[in-house]
Order: C-alpha cells, then structure tokens, then sequence
C-alpha cells in the first residue's frame, strides 16, 4: 500500500454505516433499480456505437452493459460495481475472433485441424473457464470489496471435462450431477473478502428437477409427433415438407423453452437456499410459473422486434429474479476484510489478467 | 472550488463504509468530517464513467471507495479537472429518448446493410483473392466425407461417357483452361442430383444421368455446378458463415446469446438466405453459359421440373425457410430471362406469356420477326391414359407442332417422352388445338412452336405448361 496521509487503520474506529444485525433471521432484499426505457437507451446507443466502431467499441459496451445491471442491483443499501477494464476485454476480443476464424477458415480446407482444433479446445477450456470467472469475480465489487475466483487447472479439467465422459457411460443420467458438480465447483471457488462462499446440496433436486424439464420437452415430442402424423396423413407415402414439420418444431420449440426456463427457476432457488457466504444465508423464492410467463412474453417480445427488445426483456428478467430473493446475514457483515491484508502482496490481486476473456459462461 | 460530494467512504479493508462529505481544497479532496478517510489529489482520483442513475464511485490511489449517488457533484469535479469529456457525451447521448429512436433507425439500417451487403460484397472479394490451392484441399476434404457417405457409381462407360462429352463442350464454352473434375456416385436410387464442391469437383449421381435422355438438360445442370464453382460459392459461403456468426454475436452481446433460441433464429435465416443467393446467381451463369452454347433455356426449365417431381419431397415450401429457391420461383425466373434477343439466324421468338406458348419457333424463311403471336383459342386436356394411372405411373412428352396460318395444328412431332403410352392421347389432343394465326408484317405465317404435356397423378393431367422447342 501507498504511503497516505490518514489509512484507515490509524482512524479510530468508527460507527458503522449499518446497525450491527443481531438478530440471525434480519432478511435483507436484494433490490433491482433498473429502468427498462433507461437500458433499452443505453443499450442502442452502445450497440449502435459498436457496429460502427466495426466492433472495437464492444468492449466498452460490454463493460457499459454489465455495469448497469450490476449498479442497479441494490444490497442493504449498497450497490454492485463492475470495474473490469475494457481494454482488456477488447484484448480478450481479438483474441476469440481470430482464433474462431482460423478455426473456420482452416478447418473447412483441413479438417484434420478441426479435431486438432478441438483437441487443443478441451485442453485449453478449463483454462478459459477459470480466466473468465476470475476476470468477473475480480471486476465485480461490493462496498470497495472485490469478490475473487480461484481455482485450479486439474480440478477445473476434471469436473468439466472429465466427469463429461460419466455422462457418455451413463447413458446422460450423470447429467444433473454434473450440473451439480459444476455449480459447487463455482461456488466453493468464489469469495468476498475472507468470506468463502459454499455450496452444500446433495445431487437429488437436480435429479428430480431434469426429469421434470426433460419429461415436458419428451411430451412435447410425442404430441408434435402425432400433430406431423396427422398432418402428413395426404401425403400418400411422400415425406413430410418444411411446412408440415413446422407445427412439431413450434411445440418442441416452446417445450424446450419452457423446459430451460423451469429448470433455471427451480435450481436458482435450490442453488442460493444451499449457498451460504460464512454464516450468512441466502433466500430465494422465484415463482416457476411467473417466471415462465415473463421469460415467454420476453420470448415473443424479442421475436417480434426481431431482437430490438433484448435490453427490455433483460431489465425484466432482473428485476423479477432479485426480487426473489433475499440475504439473511448471521452476525455482522464487518467481520469480512480482505484476505492477505497484512502482507504487503496481497494473494488476491494477481488475479488480474492479460486479456479480459469472457466467454458468458 | 465549491463542489460538495456526499457519499460513503469504504476503505477497502473491510466492509464497512461510514458517510463522508467530501470538498475540495487546494487540489486535494477532502473529507471535511471526521474521521478522515479521503485525503488524495485530484489529478490521481479515478472515477467511473456516468451511467443512467447507477451511482458513482472515486477510486482513491489509497485504495478507499467513495459511492455516491450525487452524479452532478462529480461531473463538475470532472469538468473542473478537464476531464471525462467522452464519456460525458456517450452519457448524454444515452439519455435522450430521440436519440435512441434515432439510433435505433440507424442500428436496423446498418445491421441490414452490413450483413446483405458489406459481408457478401467483403466475402467475395477475399473468395476471389484465396489460392486456388486451398480451394482445391478444401475439395478433396469434402470428397473424401463424400466418398464415405455415396457409393460407387453404377454408371456404365458410355452414360459416363455422355455426361464426360458435355462437360467437354461446356468447358469449351465457358473457356475453361481445365474440365471439372467429375465424381460419379450412386444415391441408392433415391435422389437425381449434382453438386459442386470448392475447388471445382462435381458430384454427378447415377440417377441424374439416368433421369433424362436429353444432353442440353445435363448440360444446364452441369452448367449451374460450373456457376457455383466458377463463383468460388464454397469458400464465399464459409466465409459470410463466419463472419456473420460473428456480426450476430456482437450485436446481440456475447457468443452465449447464440445458444438460445432466439438468438439463433436470425442466424439460421441468414445462412438460408445467403445460398438462396447462391443458387440464384449459379441459376443466371448457367442460363449464359448456355445461351453462348445456343442451347435453350427451357431445357434448364425442364431438368428442374423432372427433378422437383423425382425427389421425395415436394417443395412447396415456405421460400424462407428453405436453402434452394423453390423450383416454381427458378423456373419463373428463367422465363423471365428467356425473351433474351436470339441469335442471328436461328430464328428462334418467344410468345407472350398469359396463355399463350411461351416460347414458340416460327417457320419463317425471310428470318424476321413476327408481329402478331399465335394466341390459343381452345385447347382440350389429354386423356390420361387409363392402364398408365392403374400403374400410377406418370410422365411427360413434348410435341413440336405448326400453328398453319388458319390457326390450326399440323404436324405433331413427338420429340420427347417418358413413356410410349403417353405420346397417343398427347398428339390426340392437340390435333384439336385452335389458334390465332401468327402474323408478320400483316401476313398471316406459319409458327412452329413446342408444347410439354406433363402427365401427373395428383392431379388430371396438369393444365398444359409450354416450352420451348429444341434447336
């Protein structure tokens, strides 16, 4: 640390900002303050920018972007910050294009690179997961604290790669499990401070959640099934045309929407009830059903505008989902400081990277 | 200076933050009230950029946070220090409702533009420029997917042969230094078809070969093929992919909006939309190839219409959605090119359209055009024949005929038909055809002219379609 004038720790202590919670059941909401109008504005305008910046400007956007959601998102009075530098991000940029464009580009005239490519993919992967989650946890700070991800090569190799081929032997039944395995993976990894975050839940829910989602999208086959039987009863013989299978592709569409929107309800409830931060307890209760129909009025929104309504249906989004959920703190929040604060290196800060790689996992 | 700044002052260490008010004073800001937790000069403060109502935050080189909600207090701390004058103004441009109006209008122009013609026109010129080389690997990459997915071809020597001769004469016309490099496959059966792959390899299956007796139709096929290869389609086609993938992804966000739904949608139309575009512009080189050939257009007319009936599926499909243009909307634009100015000396001329024969010769020793077309009067139905629709067997003949100068029908020629049985009620029925008699220069002439019956099951025979006679 710099030399200053008057640090913090030769101050005398000070009143908190917050009264001390000395009930553990205190609930604290998180609140979303975003207007949709205001980000729809703030959205055109970046967007518009960037593809006339022929993309160099999408990093700015981005950061512009995220940082509205997150600045918007209210905690015991406090707000979210999004520090990351966009020149990182426009680094990180250039970087996936013309890796993605070699890939296409060279694998169309060689595909023996494709399998190199893919091969050199999956090796890198974990890498890329762990750079990218470190990048936001690192850029997203809460009362001057950032939040930090650390994790290791092998491990991250192992649950998202390895325990993928569980889900070839298995036939896809390890499925649940290794969303569970990867969750916790993330979750564990990340903390506030000294404030670990943990992620305690056995595998069933996610079980019992993807037959759910898997059983309405394998209905939802079967009916579409029967409605192209009936359809393509005069076809004397002649396979079904585009037109024809439109009715099954509508409903198997709609299913597997409706499908991914319950299971991003019922686990979002699920995975912050099982997530603590220390002591401290989350509470989340998202309707499945409201959420299905605004994530389905979000849907035909965007469709319509052909995209246009993007920034509308996310504020949406947010905003019901904050409002769902709640922060219980177990005794008093200023017990978390930074990790490392008496050695002059701090561990957490070399967490900054070359380049901002941010995939949106 | 008078700017005041009220905020919370976190100082990094933990999380405690407690209410500051902060002033500035002989370049420093200060913190006016105890306990002091801001003490820094201006020029080393840094702060976030303006954005909507989310509050603002001076990052202090201490490592103190100071949040506050009071945005003004900070941009006149900013102005005062010549400072953030960029962002100021993307702000300003985010806040004002005309503006994102007038942004949007501009995003949907520029989105348009960049992706129908930025990418194409980008596309092509980087196909045109790319080694052949690379094309050529690129060929046999796909050849040898190709060679594990078709089996070998069934073709005899001499229908090889038939199809190897066109080529020939194709690659003379076209002035090619080399002929394409034809692959014959079997497709089971199934489906009479050819395509171009990069680097100009064509796959020709057995079952085109076999689907038409007329050398000009395997000549507009192989033509078209020439087209996407001559084009560079292959690699174009790659590329606009890419680069538009790309684009998409920009503009909606992140490469992660590409795996729901709705962000694939307008992608997935593109791509269709882009080899409409190819199938199109293949369409058109084939039609000038062969006109240079002096091979009529209406034989790409009619290998498209044996082909739409020989495949499994019928393409009435919605144009939209699928890759190819539907054959209806090829054949209405080869049409649409035909009254191309014939050649001297072959007297060829094309009726008027509605009702009339589309293309029609005339008998015309002094080679000039005719004023006035033949235009039909009545023009009875064959009868299909009834062992033929026992069997469900269904075909064509095309009969070239003369329109005499009393408008009637003479001389029925069978000059091509599926089957035998088919020819009998053909020439039956259109002995029975009544004219208008052509005219030239108010002389009424005799006009040869050729007509398609097309014998289908769906329906009776099919309302008779025209086309043009063979040279």
């Amino acid at each position: 640390m710099e030399p200053q004038l008057n640090t913090p720790t030769q101050s005398p202590p000070a009143p908190p900002l917050l009264p001390p919670e000395a009930k553990p059941s205190v609930s604290h909401p998180f609140v979303f303050h975003g207007d949709a109008r205001e980000y729809f504005r703030i959205w055109i305008v970046n967007t518009l920018l960037t593809l006339l910046t022929l993309g160099v400007y999408a990093a700015w956007a981005k950061v512009r972007k995220r940082r509205y959601l997150r600045g918007n998102t209210e905690l015991m009075g406090h707000r979210f910050d999004y520090q990351a530098d966009p020149r990182r991000i426009l680094a990180g940029n250039i970087l996936v294009a013309l890796m993605f464009l070699a890939y296409m580009v060279v694998g169309e005239v060689y595909p023996a690179v494709r399998l190199g490519a893919l091969a050199g993919g999956l090796i890198l992967l974990p890498w890329v997961i762990i750079r990218s989650f470190s990048f936001n946890a690192h850029n997203t700070v809460y009362r001057g604290m950032r939040f930090y991800f650390r994790q290791t090569y092998g491990w991250t190799a192992m649950v998202y790669i390895g325990q993928w081929f569980f889900i070839v032997l298995s036939l896809g039944f390890y499925y649940p499990a290794w969303v569970r395995n990867r969750k916790q993976l993330v979750i564990d990894n990340h903390r506030l401070g000294d404030a670990f975050f943990r992620f305690e839940s056995k595998v069933g829910p996610f079980f019992s959640t993807y037959l759910v989602g898997g059983g309405m999208v394998m209905a939802a086959g079967m009916i579409g099934g029967i409605l192209t039987f009936l359809v393509t009863q005069t076809n004397h013989g002649k396979l079904p045309t585009t037109t024809q299978l439109l009715p099954f592709f509508a409903v198997y569409g709609f299913a597997i929407y409706c499908s991914k929107h319950y299971i991003y309800a019922t686990l979002f409830n699920h995975i912050w009830n099982h997530t603590r931060l220390d002591d401290h307890r989350f509470v989340a209760s998202l309707q499945v059903g409201d959420w299905l129909k605004l994530q389905l009025v979000n849907l035909a929104a965007i469709i319509v505008s052909c995209g246009l309504l993007y920034p509308w249906a996310t504020v949406r989004s947010a905003r019901q989902a904050l409002s769902s959920l709640q922060f219980h703190p177990r005794g008093s929040l200023e017990k978390i400081s930074r990790l490392g604060r008496n050695d002059g290196s701090a561990i957490g800060e070399t967490a900054a990277e070359f380049v901002g790689l941010d995939i949106g996992l | 200076m008078s700017v005041t700044i009220q905020g919370t002052c976190f100082d990094g260490e933990t999380l405690s933050g407690r209410p500051v008010t902060l002033t500035v004073s002989a370049g420093r800001l200060l913190n006016s009230d105890a306990p002091a937790c801001v003490n820094a000069s201006l020029a080393e403060i840094r702060t976030s950029d303006r954005l909507g109502h989310v509050p603002r935050y001076l990052y202090l080189p201490g490592g103190q946070t100071v949040e506050t909600p009071d945005n003004d207090a900070v941009d006149a701390l900013l102005a005062s220090q010549r400072r953030g004058r960029l962002v100021a103004l993307i702000h300003g441009l985010e806040m004002h409702h005309q503006v994102a109006a007038a942004a949007t209008l501009l995003l949907v122009i520029a989105v348009s533009f960049t992706v129908w013609w930025g990418l194409p026109v980008l596309a092509r010129r980087a196909a045109m420029a790319a080694p052949e080389a690379i094309e050529r690997q690129a060929g046999r990459a796909a050849l040898s997917t190709i060679n594990q997915i078709l089996p070998q071809s069934q073709l005899t020597p001499s229908e090889r042969n038939r199809v190897i001769v066109v080529t020939e004469r194709l690659r003379k016309a076209a002035g090619l230094a080399q002929s394409p490099e034809l692959v014959f496959r079997s497709m089971g059966g199934q489906t009479p078809n050819a395509f171009a792959l990069p680097g100009g390899i064509i796959v020709v299956s057995d079952e085109l070969v076999r689907l038409t007796k007329i050398d000009d139709e395997i000549a507009a096929v192989l033509a078209h093929e020439i087209g996407h290869a001559r084009h560079r389609h292959g690699i174009q086609g790659i590329l606009r992919n890419s680069a538009a993938l790309l684009v998409v992804s920009t503009v909606t966000g992140d490469l992660s909006t590409l795996t729901t739904f709705a962000g694939t949608l307008p992608f997935l139309l593109l791509q269709r939309g882009y080899s409409r575009e190819f199938e199109i512009e293949a369409d058109d080189y084939a039609l000038d190839l062969m006109d240079r050939m002096g091979i009529g257009a209406h034989h790409f007319g009619s290998i498209l219409k044996k082909l739409e009936t020989a495949r499994p599926t019928q393409g009435n499909d919605f144009t939209y959605l699928s890759t190819h243009p539907s054959t209806a909307e090829r054949i209405s634009r080869i049409k649409a090119r035909a009254p191309i100015p014939p050649p001297a000396g072959s007297g060829e001329v094309s009726l008027p359209a509605d009702d009339a024969p589309e293309f029609a010769d005339e008998v015309n020793p002094a080679n000039e055009p005719i004023n006035v077309q033949p235009a039909a009067l009545f023009r009875p139905p064959p009868q299909y024949p009834a062992l033929m629709r026992a069997a469900r067997l269904h075909g064509d003949v095309t009969i070239e005929f003369v329109i005499d100068r009393n408008g009637v029908v003479r001389d029925p020629l069978v000059v091509r038909s599926t089957y035998k049985e088919f020819e009998a009620p053909a020439i039956a029925a259109i002995k029975q055809w009544r004219y208008t008699p052509g005219q030239k220069n108010g002389r009424k002439v005799n006009v040869r002219a050729s007509q398609l019956f097309e014998f289908n099951l769906d329906d009776e025979p099919s309302p008779p379609e025209f086309s043009p006679l063979p040279k």
